[in-house]
């Protein structure tokens, strides 16, 4: 992406206002009987409106979690002890039930990984799309507005006659979008949609995904634990780990230049690329345990280029070259560093 | 250099009768492949081209219509009770989900020592413990008196992997191993299924949908399509100039990563680590 494309999108953010969805160091903790799960430590992201934008993560990064606090889904034992979450410029952090209500579907819609669960198996897919126009959009004809949205969609009208059972894996996939879209959403959040599809039809739902975010100038929020999956589509990236956003930017420049280890070994081995040693490029170990609160840096274990203060002192977030808005919180990008001789030892 | 063939099959065929009474679907229609000896094989397709079906059938969970499943040189068509069963104790499945795949109540040590039926029970613990320090599921006396839902998902499929080759098989049938798990996962089962070939000379049929992994770690690649074998040979060249509409489609559909910039640790980072 050139210098003068990458200027007009910020212009165009400024002129856009408040994004549709800014998350700010944000902080959950899943209180157990046994123990806590600190499942956010941190994690920040914004997609303004018509931009598509990827969060990506092992599982048990805590990418899920931030789905579920975006839609005020976070169970009763979830608790927020920190940070922010803002929809439309309002701060929703602290909403009760009632107010998550009133925020669900427009402005944020929702499309799960799963779809078979989050169908009703003995009701007609058609009456299940009708349900969600009734509810969001009164005005708007039933049948004539199921049709133009199976139409957007890409399925047959017939469909909507069908039960779940009935329809391909790719096709419950595309009935969720349709419910999600006939709320009219401003932002659709799709987590991990296409992890249990197929790759043909893995491909043809991320194009939909991408056709709809500009036909219906929607922002797409898009979870995936493949880097390879999100990087085709998005305009820009979250890379979370241990429960923080440890690095974003523009889709080119993380890709292209990655500033944290992490995201270098995440794009390594979406290509199923070979070392030196012929051996598949991998993250040596697992993932970080969300038992504990992090200190220093969340990825110290498994980091093949640590340094002496990564276990002990946290990274803020350091400048990547290239992107104005790339950033990494990795102690490496730190200027003192490069320069100095602290790598090598 | 010709490589002696595991398993042989030829010209399999399977159709399955549909509710209802209509024409029978045919799942895989006249299908031969083999499998060489430590060599992998990688089946893709899409779901519903009958690689799992050939897969089963490969195994005899279900019975051709026509057609011949050949082990090590022995027709395994028409074997039944003790003779199938022994022929099958070199041909073991590796399953697409491992949390499915374990006896839920039964521990890591009570699985794999299950497994370990024909060891001398005297050394049973040992093998088991051998197993997992094999597959990195370290140390042993930690994971044997667990439960399997006490592992993560990617230590699971190690469990199964440990499993698999508990019986010093020939031959590792794996139906979607990898689909599902994260990219780092995926890499250190490859590492660990490559390591593991070259130590015993297991032969692989590797099902997938994935055809990056069809490419980087498969000997010989067969494309299977509405129940056909398509296109079958050396993955470099197959993928590279791909004859079938469908495996081009196919190739298409596969997200791709332009290379990273390497950062400037990396070379640090090699010299210190070799």
């Amino acid at each position: 992406m050139t210098v003068t494309m990458e200027r007009e999108r910020t212009s165009a953010r400024l002129e856009r206002g408040a994004p549709i969805l800014e998350i700010d160091d944000l902080h959950v903790t899943y209180r157990a009987r046994s123990r806590n799960v600190y499942a956010l430590q941190g994690a920040s992201l914004a997609v303004w409106r018509s931009e598509f934008v990827g969060l990506v993560g092992e599982s048990g990064s805590g990418k899920s979690t931030v789905a579920r606090a975006a839609l005020g889904l976070l169970p009763a034992r979830a608790q927020i002890t920190g940070g922010r979450i803002k929809v439309e410029g309002r701060d929703v952090t602290s909403l009760g039930p009632l107010g998550w209500e009133r925020l669900r579907g427009s402005p944020v819609a929702i499309v799960f990984q799963d779809p078979f669960s989050f169908l009703n198996p003995v009701m007609r897919v058609g009456r299940q799309i009708a349900e969600a126009i009734e509810k969001h959009d009164r005005e708007a004809k039933v049948g004539a507005r199921t049709d133009e949205l199976l139409d957007l969609v890409r399925l047959p009208r017939s469909a909507a006659h069908a039960y779940p059972h009935e329809l391909s894996g790719g096709m419950r996939q595309r009935v969720l979008l349709t419910i999600a879209l006939a709320c009219r959403p401003r932002l659709l959040i799709a987590d991990e949609p296409t992890t249990a599809l197929d790759v043909t039809t893995q491909a043809e739902i991320i194009q939909l995904l991408a056709d709809i975010r500009a036909r219906l100038d929607v922002g797409v929020l898009m979870i995936s634990h493949n880097l390879a999956v999100v990087g085709g589509v998005c305009d820009c990236i979250y890379v979370m780990y241990g429960g923080r956003t440890i690095e974003q930017g523009a889709t080119a420049s993380v890709l292209g230049r990655p500033g944290h280890p992490y995201t270098f070994g995440l794009i390594q081995a979406a290509g199923v690329a070979r070392d030196v040693r012929g051996r598949f490029a991998t993250i040596d170990g697992d993932v970080a345990d969300l038992a504990k609160v992090f200190v220093g840096c969340p990825f110290v274990d498994r980091c093949p280029a640590r340094l002496l203060r990564c276990a002990g002192e946290m990274p803020p977030a350091f400048a990547v070259e290239g992107d104005e808005r790339h950033a990494a919180a990795c102690w490496l990008l730190e200027d003192a560093v490069r320069s100095s001789e602290e790598v090598r030892s | 250099m010709t490589i002696e063939p595991i398993l042989v099959l030829e010209h399999l065929r399977k159709s399955f009768p549909q509710r209802g009474g209509g024409a029978p679907v045919v799942a895989v229609d006249d299908v031969s492949l083999s499998v060489g000896a430590g060599k992998t094989l990688a089946l893709v397709g899409e779901s519903g081209s009958g690689k799992s079906t050939l897969a089963r059938l490969a195994q005899r969970l279900i019975d051709p219509d026509e057609g011949q499943i050949v082990l090590r040189g022995l027709d395994l068509t028409h074997l039944t009770g003790r003779r199938l069963r022994e022929q099958r104790i070199a041909m073991q499945p590796i399953f697409q989900d491992p949390s499915t795949s374990f006896n839920p109540r039964r521990t890591v040590g009570g699985a794999l020592l299950q497994a370990l039926w024909r060891t001398p029970s005297a050394t049973r613990i040992r093998c088991a413990e051998e197993l997992l320090e094999r597959v990195r599921l370290r140390p042993a006396s930690f994971y044997l008196p667990r439960f399997p839902h006490e592992l993560s998902g990617g230590q699971r499929q190690r469990l199964a992997i440990a499993r698999a080759i508990a019986m010093d098989p020939v031959l590792v049938i794996a139906d979607e191993p990898l689909s599902g798990s994260d990219v780092s996962i995926r890499s250190q089962m490859l590492n660990l299924l490559a390591d593991l070939q070259k130590e015993r000379g297991i032969a692989y049929l590797l099902i997938t949908h994935d055809i990056s992994i069809a490419r980087a770690f498969a000997d010989r690649v067969a494309v299977m399509y509405r129940g056909r074998l398509v296109e079958e040979g050396d993955p470099a060249v197959v993928l590279r100039d791909p004859s079938h509409e469908y495996t081009k489609r196919l190739l298409g559909a596969v997200p791709q990563l332009a290379g990273a910039a390497v950062p400037a640790w990396t070379s640090i980072h090699e010299r210190t680590r070799t």
